[in-house]
C-alpha cells in the first residue's frame, strides 16, 4: 500500500514537473514572437518616411509605394492570422528591398542625410528583427523537442501540448539587411539557417 | 615569416638607429655590472682577509650572500630604466606602425574594473597586475588591450605554519573595443568545456548549473559555434542580435587563429575579449643582442594579433544606428 501511494506520489510530482516546463517553454514562444511583432511595429512606422523619401524621386515606382502602403495598412489594422502576418511580412520586405534597389539610380538621394539615416534605422530594424525571429525558433525547437521526447511527449500529448512551426526567413533576407554590400567593405553575408 | 619592404624601411629608418643606441648601453650597463662585481668581490676578499684570524665559520657565506646582493640590486636599479625605455621607444614606434592611432604605455594596463565588468571571470580577485597597455583608435573602433594577470590566494595552514598559493584566474590578453551596434546588456561566449566532454548531458549540466551565476544559456543555430562555446545572456533576443551568424563564423575563426583559450563578451556597447597565454610578452632581450628583427617583428605580429581585432570582428562596419 505505501509502495503504491510512494509511486503514485512520485508520478504526480514528475507529471507536475513537466508540465510546468511545457507551460515555460510555451510562454518563451510566446514570448518571443511579441518580440517579433514589436520589431515589424517599427518596421511599420518607417514606411511612411520613406516612402515620403523615395517618392519624391523615383515617381514611376508608385506601384510600389502604393502596395507597401496598403500592405502596411492592413498589418496595422490588425486582426490577420500568424500565416498572414508573416505573408503580408514577407511581402513588404520584398518591396522595401525593391525601393532601395530604386534608390541606387538617384546618388542624390543616397547621399541625402535624411535617408541616408531611414537606412541606418531600417538595417537596425531588420537586425533586430532577424535576433527576433532566430531566438522564436530557438524557443520552438525548445519547445518540439520536449513535445517529442519522452517522459514529456506524454505529458504533452495528455495536456495537448502541440509542436509549433518555425518562422523561416525569405531567400532574399538571409543576408543582413546591408543593401548590397554598399555600406560593409565585405559584403557581410549571413549564413542560411 | 618575414614582413614586406614597408617594414623594412621602416625599420632601417626608425628602428635601427633607436636599437643600436640601446644596444650600446645595454653592453655598458653589463660592462659597469662587471666591474662593480669586481669591486665588490675585491671588498668582501678584503674583509675576509682582515678577519682571517678570528672568524666564524659562518661569515664568508654571510659575506659572499651580502655581496651577491649588492650586484643583485645593482643590476636591477640600473637595468629597470633601460628596459622601460626600449620599451617605450621600440614597442611604441611598433604600435604607432601597426596604426597611428595607437599609444603605447609600457606600465598602464586595463583597471580591475574594467576587467570586472566584462563579466567573464567571477572569481574573486586579490592580486592584480598587468603592463604592455595600449589604446587608441582603429577606424571608427575605440580599442584598448594590454597584457593582465589576476589571481586569487588560497591560504592552508597545517599546525603552526601557514601556507600560501597564488591561483590564476587569467593571464594573458585582455582586448576592449568598442561594438559596433547598440545594446545595453550582457552577453557571454565562453569556451564550452562541458559540452565538449559530456556532449548532451553536458548541456543539460550547463543549463542547470550556469544560469544562477551568469544569466540565461543561450542556444544558437550554428552547431559548430555551439561546440566550440556556451553563450550566456540576459537577454535571449539581445544575445542573437549582438551574436548575428556572421559574427559566430567570425569568433570561430578568431579562436581557431588564436589556438588558444579565448573568451569574450558583449556588454553595454563594448566588446571584451581575453586570450590566454603564458609567454610574456614586448619584453626586451636582456641577454643577448637587442638589435635583433626577429625580436621587433615578434612584437609586429603580437601588436597586430591584438589590434586585427577590429577587423577580424568587423567592428569597423558601422551599417546600423550606431555611430
Amino acid at each position: 500500500m505505501e509502495i503504491a501511494i510512494g509511486v503514485a506520489v512520485v508520478l504526480l510530482l514528475a507529471f507536475v514537473f513537466i508540465f510546468n516546463g511545457l507551460v515555460m517553454r510555451r510562454n518563451r514562444c510566446e514570448n518571443a514572437f511579441a518580440t517579433i511583432d514589436v520589431m515589424l511595429k517599427k518596421r511599420y512606422d518607417l514606411i511612411p518616411n520613406l516612402v515620403a523619401t523615395v517618392k519624391g524621386y523615383a515617381k514611376h515606382e508608385s506601384e510600389v509605394f502604393r502596395e507597401v502602403t496598403e500592405l502596411r495598412a492592413k498589418a496595422q489594422a490588425g486582426g490577420l492570422s500568424t500565416d498572414e502576418t508573416v505573408a503580408v511580412n514577407n511581402r513588404i520586405t520584398e518591396l522595401l528591398r525593391r525601393l532601395l534597389v530604386v534608390v541606387e539610380d538617384y546618388p542624390e538621394l543616397k547621399a541625402s542625410q535624411n535617408f541616408m539615416h531611414l537606412q541606418r534605422t531600417l538595417n537596425e530594424v531588420e537586425e533586430q528583427l532577424s535576433a527576433a525571429r532566430r531566438a522564436f525558433n530557438a524557443a520552438v525547437m525548445d519547445l518540439n523537442n520536449a513535445v517529442q521526447m519522452f517522459p514529456s511527449s506524454v505529458v504533452a500529448s495528455m495536456t495537448g501540448f502541440r509542436e509549433r512551426r518555425f518562422l523561416q526567413a525569405l531567400e532574399e533576407e538571409r543576408r543582413t539587411p546591408d543593401v548590397g554590400g554598399r555600406l560593409s567593405p565585405h559584403g557581410d553575408r549571413e549564413r542560411p539557417s | 615569416m618575414s614582413e614586406g619592404a614597408d617594414f623594412e624601411a621602416f625599420y632601417q629608418a626608425e628602428l635601427r638607429p633607436v636599437l643600436e643606441e640601446l644596444e650600446v648601453r645595454r653592453r655598458r650597463f653589463w660592462r659597469d655590472l662587471g666591474g662593480t662585481a669586481l669591486f665588490v668581490a675585491a671588498g668582501a676578499g678584503l674583509v675576509l682577509v682582515l678577519t682571517a684570524p678570528h672568524r666564524s665559520p659562518m661569515l664568508p657565506i654571510i659575506v659572499a650572500a651580502a655581496a651577491l646582493l649588492v650586484v643583485l640590486g645593482m643590476g636591477a636599479l640600473r637595468s629597470g630604466p633601460l628596459k622601460k625605455e626600449f620599451k617605450r621607444r621600440v614597442v611604441g614606434a611598433v604600435a604607432r606602425y601597426v596604426d597611428p592611432g595607437l599609444r603605447y604605455d609600457p606600465d598602464g594596463h586595463i583597471s580591475p574594473e574594467q576587467f570586472r565588468a566584462s563579466g567573464i571571470f567571477n572569481h574573486s580577485i586579490d592580486r592584480f597586475q598587468g603592463e604592455d597597455y595600449v589604446a587608441g583608435r582603429i577606424g571608427a573602433t575605440a580599442i584598448e588591450f594590454s597584457e593582465l594577470h589576476a589571481q586569487y590566494k588560497t591560504t592552508t595552514s597545517t599546525g603552526k605554519t601557514t601556507q600560501t598559493h597564488w591561483h590564476t584566474i587569467f593571464r594573458g590578453l585582455f582586448v576592449i573595443a568598442d561594438f559596433n551596434k547598440e545594446f545595453r546588456g550582457m552577453t557571454v561566449v565562453l569556451p564550452d568545456v562541458a559540452e565538449k566532454a559530456l556532449g548532451w548531458l553536458g548541456q543539460k549540466l550547463q543549463d542547470a548549473f550556469d544560469f544562477v551565476r551568469r544569466g540565461e544559456l543561450v542556444k544558437l543555430e550554428d552547431p559548430e559555434f555551439e561546440r566550440e562555446f556556451a553563450v550566456y545572456g540576459d537577454d535571449q533576443v539581445e544575445a542573437r542580435y549582438v551574436l548575428s551568424p556572421s559574427l559566430m563564423e567570425r569568433l570561430l575563426a578568431f579562436k581557431r587563429k588564436a589556438g588558444r583559450q579565448v573568451y569574450f563578451a558583449f556588454v553595454r556597447s563594448k566588446a571584451y575579449i581575453a586570450i590566454t597565454t603564458r609567454r610574456n610578452m614586448f619584453e626586451p632581450r636582456w641577454f643577448g643582442a637587442m638589435a635583433d628583427r626577429e625580436l621587433v617583428e615578434q612584437y609586429l605580429r603580437d601588436l597586430r594579433f591584438a589590434a586585427g581585432i577590429v577587423e577580424d570582428l568587423d567592428l569597423n562596419t558601422r551599417i546600423w544606428t550606431k555611430a
